[in-house]
């Protein structure tokens, strides 16, 4: 009897998360880009079948993506080897002409092996943010004082090769994490702020879909 | 005679100045977070300000960086970076850096700096407190 009680109660619950999680329509759609996992293009309906965690940002950035891909990170680990199988995290940059294949691999690599980032050329990072209505800008180049960075003494260097290698630019760009259900619909967007113990279970409510 | 006593006196109430200023700073916990194949890092930790009156951070840098302080700002959804050239802390207060929020931002790192990395604190009433900080390679979660 209480066994039942309980499969009831957690029955109503999931499908209280789901109630809470209609698709967002108008956010998302497909897409091919650029995988750090091969160097070759992927079509994100690809990812069909599995729920997907997908991020916007850059591995020049300093703050909020480490911190952002951290919290992934911590996330990730907290899950089931068989939910694990079940998700994917993908991270795509708004940055293509820095992060190369290459490059986004070895940056996704450091927070988990099987992190995937994205990237592409700079139309196909457009239409992306467009369809996720996710939005992006250059701030600057570092090396340029801007209206928000000024009054920096630039560290000097020794030489010119070493000046050229070290160009970035910093973006501003969207911070949502967009929980994707099996079929490729958004159907939530979350935050670093999200209490994992309730992104999980969001995500477990998207596998058992 | 006297001369000699005024200029040791002297000496004395420099030093003491010294040494109680530097003390009305504390530096803590700080730590800079550098992800492979990236090219900038952010540092974090606590600047207390243990004296009884308001002091300013007027400047950070280093030989191994460009060095400036930046605060994280999110308006609808965005990302976005604000540089402050210099941070009021009242006395008894505290700056604290945090992820999301005001970090330390470095660019331009030596390449010889992969361990720590020596940062110049200058406040306009304690001088320049200089502290080697530790580089990790991403954050640490409990």
């Amino acid at each position: 009897m209480l066994k039942k009680i309980l499969i009831t109660i957690l029955l109503i619950s999931k499908f209280s998360f789901a109630q809470e999680m209609p698709i967002l329509s108008g956010i998302g759609g497909e897409f091919s880009a650029i995988s750090s996992m091969t160097g070759k293009e992927i079509k994100f309906s690809k990812f069909k079948g599995k729920v997907v965690l997908l991020s916007f940002g850059y591995t020049n950035c300093s703050d909020i993506c480490p911190f952002t891909l951290g919290y992934l990170q911590h996330l990730y680990a907290k899950l089931t080897a068989k939910e694990k199988q079940q998700i994917r995290i993908i991270f795509v940059t708004v940055d293509p002409e820095y992060d190369t294949p290459k490059h986004l691999k070895e940056f996704m690599q450091h927070f988990n092996k099987n992190f995937i980032g994205l990237t592409g050329s700079k139309q196909t990072i457009k239409k992306i943010t467009d369809l996720f209505q996710a939005e992006y800008s250059k701030l600057a180049e570092i090396s340029i004082p801007t209206e928000y960075i000024r009054r920096v003494n630039q560290k000097t260097f020794n030489n010119e090769v070493e000046k050229k290698a070290d160009k970035s630019s910093l973006f501003s760009h969207t911070v949502a994490i967009y929980l994707i259900d099996k079929m490729g619909n958004t159907r939530s967007l979350e935050y670093t702020g999200t209490a994992t113990k309730k992104f999980i279970e969001k995500i477990q409510v998207l596998i058992d879909e | 005679m006297n001369k000699i006593i005024t200029i040791g006196l002297l000496i004395f109430l420099a030093i003491f100045y010294v040494i109680n200023s530097q003390k009305s700073i504390q530096i803590e916990g700080f730590y800079i977070v550098l992800p492979p194949s990236s090219k900038s890092a952010s540092g974090y930790g606590i600047i207390k300000n243990k004296s009884n009156k308001p002091d300013v951070l007027i400047g950070v840098s280093s030989d191994d960086a460009t060095v400036m302080l930046h605060q994280t700002q999110i308006h609808s959804n965005m990302a976005n970076m604000v540089h402050h050239s210099k941070f009021s802390i009242n006395a008894g207060n505290s700056l604290i850096l945090r992820p999301m929020s005001y970090h330390l931002m470095l660019t331009h790192i030596s390449k010889s700096a992969r361990h720590s990395i020596k940062i110049k604190f200058e406040f306009k009433n304690a001088g320049i407190i200089e502290i080697k900080i530790p580089i990790l390679d991403s954050h640490k979660y409990n």
